[in-house]
């Protein structure tokens, strides 16, 4: 389900970055090749909209900003590590070094919720996390990703 | 009153979702939303339907988070701020930590109405709650 929505242009590794909406930001961009975006402001106001009402960065290090929009015409899912890690405002007040972007249409819903309660289970191993932190590139993110999607 | 818990049963428990939220919105409070994949629970399903226990968990959980994020997109479009839990273990004890940690306020519970061993078990954990979890509880019944 998760990997049929990625390929390796929507996966990024990063070094540092410390203001989320700026990563955000790369994260939408990253995604504009691909013909799903129909424009790109309306996205990141409703992410940013989401993240002001309540943070996205759950627990141990994961964040999954997520919305539904009509800027998008189907479901859209960016994946960044960041190693260093970032002040996502999360719960427990870890630092966050990987982060699903999820943006869906409002048509999408069960789509939306289907691919949010799956990362969600996944995130939640701690295998599947380190491994995550510990990949080197975009392909190995994939392979790992086809792991645990199942 | 500042944060309320919502725990979350199944998506038959809609009442209490509404609830909650209607609640959270009119006294500016979080809403916590907590699914429980009870361990006992896992083991039961997992013999009833001939299947491994791990399988099972993972069925359960996803199923979990799915009512959470559902939760979340109602409470999202009242404008009510949300924070989403899953975990593991003795709902009882679960609720209990959970509410000492965070400093509930108020835990809300959908009362269904059942038959049978499950109903049965079910009035029994909502007697268990008011006993033992150090808040107020407030019982929603569901379906009206």
């Amino acid at each position: 389900m998760i990997e049929e929505l990625l390929d390796e242009d929507l996966i990024l590794i990063l070094d540092k970055i410390e203001d989320k909406f700026k990563l955000i930001e790369i994260m939408v961009d990253k995604t504009l090749g691909k013909g799903l975006v129909v424009t790109r402001e309306p996205i990141l106001d409703k992410i940013r909209e989401r993240e002001e009402l309540e943070s996205t960065g759950v627990v141990e290090g994961i964040a999954l900003p997520h919305a539904r929009t009509e800027a998008v015409k189907d479901l859209l899912l960016v994946i960044a590590i960041v190693k260093e890690g970032l002040d996502f405002q999360s719960l427990d007040g870890k630092p966050v070094n990987i982060v699903f972007l999820i943006v869906a249409p409002e048509e999408a819903k069960k789509k939306y919720i289907n691919v949010l309660a799956r990362i969600s289970r996944m995130c939640r191993q701690e295998e599947f996390r380190t491994a995550l932190r510990e990949s080197q590139s975009p392909a190995e993110i994939l392979k790992i990703i086809k792991e645990y999607d199942v | 009153m500042e944060r309320i818990l919502l725990y979350i049963v199944s998506g038959e428990t809609r009442t209490s979702w509404n609830r909650a939220i209607e609640l959270s919105k009119s006294l500016s409070a979080t809403l916590f939303a907590l699914f429980i994949v009870d361990k006992e629970t896992v083991r039961k399903v997992a013999n009833l339907r001939g299947k491994d226990e791990i399988d099972t968990a993972i069925e359960i959980e996803e199923e979990g988070w799915k009512y959470l994020y559902h939760l979340e997109e109602k409470a999202v479009d009242s404008g009510v701020k949300t924070a989403l839990f899953l975990e593991e273990g003795n709902t009882i004890e679960v609720i209990r930590t959970f509410v000492k940690d965070k400093e509930i306020d108020l835990l809300i519970v959908g009362h269904r109405r059942g038959e049978g061993i499950g109903g049965r078990k079910y009035v029994r954990l909502i007697e268990q709650l008011i006993e033992y979890i150090p808040c107020p509880v407030l019982i929603e019944k569901e379906g009206g």
